[in-house]
């Protein structure tokens, strides 16, 4: 395939050479903050998961000496204890770490406190959205946002802690903006 | 039921296939049997052993049923199998017990396939297979239909869209022989068996395969009555006798692989007998095949990517292999393969520059990524896999020796290193260029304007030293460049962005 830098005659369109340093550049985006609500889901979650980590312990405790000669030490509380208020901390860091950002023609979402990774997806690659909301997520009302592409099974992009209002907007947006391209690629392509 | 008429394909009537297509069914049960023989064959063993006195009574007894319920299979297939062509779409109705009804639009279909096996070729017919695009699989397959009426639907098919596939046309439009007029159609390659002899050679899996079975062609060889000579006359003369042993075990192995490469070869110019190739009007399609003549028809916009192989056993007979990426289901899987095997240098760039006019990637530099890439690899793959059975076996055991996996990490420096250097990447601004491999390599070719996505992410050490991994999401695989410099990273990312926002052009 090839994409020679030609002019469409009768359309505002060009497609002249650009220089590197012209280009509209991803580095500086300002992303939006997720819902103020994802904490909350987030700490319910931790919470969770240390009192079944807990009730699974004490069963040990109740049923293994060994168990019982570790866990009621202090240097195997204090660790612990410190460990389950760090995981709180960490959360917060994890919420800060994640956004999306908007812009004309693509969406970005970044992730990661430690290994930082973000994720570039254009309107017009999209397939489909998907939206859905886990128990905990609707109490809170929220959702997440599920972008496909072609090729692979896998959703390329996740966005959680979107309001129900948020959610399904962004959603009708992404989805206007790949019909939009679609028509334009047709016409485009039928006009040649 | 006779044999539907080779009129026009979208009658609006229901069709049916040719009654010879219950050999094609029979023929096919015949091939999953054999794929998964071991299983199937279990309790015909079972009575082998156990039968007594008429067990060959009792298997012939068995093949017969199995063969009698093979054929009523085929023949239930063939009589609840109907397909139309309508509104630009295909539709079958299938299934013996469970009827099933598919549809296919035409503007999803990634490539078509007649196949054209030795005992239909008696009866004129084709076995035509249609392959979707998407998000989900879907596979139509026509089991014996006239070829008149299985080309006339492929030109239904493949022309039923304004072909958006005509980009090379206005690229070229000089010269006159590529005017969307044109009958004849431009010959890509043809290739001759003598090439079909290097590709089977230089197969990687051959070598793979024959050292796994090296192992046990040697135990049959020791066992063998040529083996017992041998020792016999050795133990005459004894001195020599390891020597001798050693040789032999050599001489085994390398039988083995001389057999390998015989089936190999074999496999490749029964497979690839004839193979040529050609382009008509934003399509390639492709003739290949001994026994089962097999024709592939691809739009070249379903093309995603161009990858250029070569296997070290290759680079000694200077030959590459030319994947043509189409769109893919699973990552990884990258579709129905549709290659050239063993390509000149010459022809992969000349095909390259067919197909990207623009891109003159063999006189690029390609860039390098960081070292940091071998002490990472080292520290995060090998390590832990090393490291791990290395501890446990020494507590288990209790011996120094546990500590053997550790010698992996020497080991597979040599080859991270490979690796590294393999690594290269380059852009023409359009155009990206990913080269990997460790011996052998294998480039990546692809225009920005058909990537879907693009993920760059950052460890704290690639952080600080301003690397970054890119991981390209093109709809037939994924293409990664990691550790390159973040500068670098970006501008793709900012350039691919570009592209795929501005190109009017359909991605597919």
């Amino acid at each position: 395939m090839s994409d020679t830098e030609t002019e469409i005659p009768g359309s505002d369109f060009t497609n002249l050479p650009v220089e590197k340093n012209d280009l509209p550049t991803t580095d500086n985006l300002e992303f939006e903050a997720l819902s103020p609500r994802y904490i909350r889901t987030l700490y319910i979650e931790a919470v969770i998961a240390w009192v079944v980590l807990g009730i699974s312990v004490s069963l040990l405790y109740f049923f293994l000496e060994p168990v019982r000669a570790v866990t009621s030490q202090w240097w195997f509380l204090l660790p612990v204890g410190i460990l389950i208020i760090l995981s709180f901390f960490w959360l917060r860091m994890v919420v800060d770490s994640r956004g999306f950002a908007l812009r004309e023609k693509d969406i970005h979402y970044k992730s990661g406190v430690i290994w930082q990774k973000m994720v570039s997806l254009p309107f017009n690659r999209v397939q489909h959205v998907e939206r859905e909301s886990n128990p905990l997520e609707r109490i809170f009302k929220l959702s997440t946002l599920k972008f496909f592409t072609s090729g692979g099974s896998k959703a390329d992009m996740k966005i959680p802690a979107l309001s129900f209002e948020r959610g399904s907007r962004l959603r009708s947006y992404v989805l206007d903006k790949a019909a939009a391209d679609k028509t334009s690629e047709g016409q485009s392509n039928g006009g040649s | 039921m006779a044999a539907p008429d080779t009129g026009s394909p979208d009658t609006g009537k229901w069709n049916r296939l040719s009654p010879f297509a219950v050999i094609h069914y029979v023929v096919k049960f015949l091939g999953a049997l054999i794929q998964h023989g071991p299983q199937a064959i279990v309790p015909l063993l079972a009575l082998l052993v156990v039968g007594g006195e008429q067990r060959w009574f009792y298997i012939g007894l068995a093949a017969a049923a199995v063969g009698a319920l093979m054929v009523a299979g085929a023949i239930l297939s063939y009589l609840r199998f109907r397909f139309r062509l309508a509104d630009g779409k295909i539709l079958i109705q299938s299934g013996v017990f469970n009827r099933k009804r598919l549809t296919l639009g035409f503007d999803r279909i990634q490539n078509i396939t007649l196949m054209e096996p030795l005992y239909f070729r008696l009866f004129g017919l084709v076995a035509m297979d249609v392959e979707s695009m998407g998000s989900s699989k879907v596979e139509v397959s026509l089991g014996g239909i006239p070829r008149v009426l299985a080309e006339e639907i492929r030109k239904t098919v493949l022309s039923h869209k304004p072909a958006h596939t005509t980009a090379r046309a206005e690229v070229e439009g000089g010269s006159e022989s590529r005017s969307e007029t044109t009958e004849a159609p431009t010959e890509i390659i043809r290739q001759s068996t003598a090439d079909l002899v290097r590709y089977g050679l230089s197969n990687n899996q051959t070598w793979i395969f024959a050292a796994m079975s090296s192992g046990i062609i040697v135990q049959v060889l020791t066992k063998s009555e040529i083996f017992i000579a041998l020792k016999a006359a050795i133990d005459l003369n004894t001195d020599n006798s390891t020597i001798l042993m050693v040789l032999f075990i050599i001489f085994s192995i390398l039988f083995t692989l001389f057999l390998f490469m015989v089936a190999s070869v074999i496999g490749a110019i029964i497979t690839n007998h004839n193979y040529h190739m050609t382009y008509l009007d934003g399509r390639f399609h492709r003739t290949r095949g001994f026994f089962e003549r097999q024709e592939v028809t691809l739009p070249e916009g379903r093309i995603q990517t161009i990858k250029i192989r070569q296997s070290w056993q290759a680079r000694l007979l200077k030959r590459f292999q030319l994947h043509l990426n189409q769109i893919a289901f699973c990552q990884g899987s990258g579709g129905k393969h549709f290659f050239i095997p063993c390509v000149t240098e010459k022809f992969a760039v000349q095909f390259s520059r067919f197909f990207y006019p623009d891109f003159d990637w063999p006189a690029m530099v390609l860039k390098k990524i960081d070292r940091m890439f071998i002490r990472k690899k080292l520290l995060w793959t090998i390590l832990p896999v090393s490291a791990l059975p290395a501890i446990i076996i020494t507590v288990v055991s209790g011996s120094i020796w546990g500590l053997l996996p550790l010698l992996l990490l020497p080991l597979s420096l040599p080859f991270l290193a490979l690796r590294w250097v393999n690594y290269g990447y380059a852009s023409d601004g359009k155009h990206g260029l990913v080269r990997e491999g460790f011996v052998g390599h294998q480039l990546t070719v692809f225009p920005f304007f058909k990537v879907q996505n693009v993920v760059l992410s950052q460890s704290p050490a690639q952080k600080k030293a301003g690397l970054a991994s890119l991981k390209i999401k093109m709809a037939s695989s994924t293409v990664k460049i990691p550790f390159m410099p973040l500068r670098d990273a970006s501008d793709w990312r900012n350039m691919m962005l570009y592209h795929v926002e501005s190109s009017r052009k359909s991605w597919m």
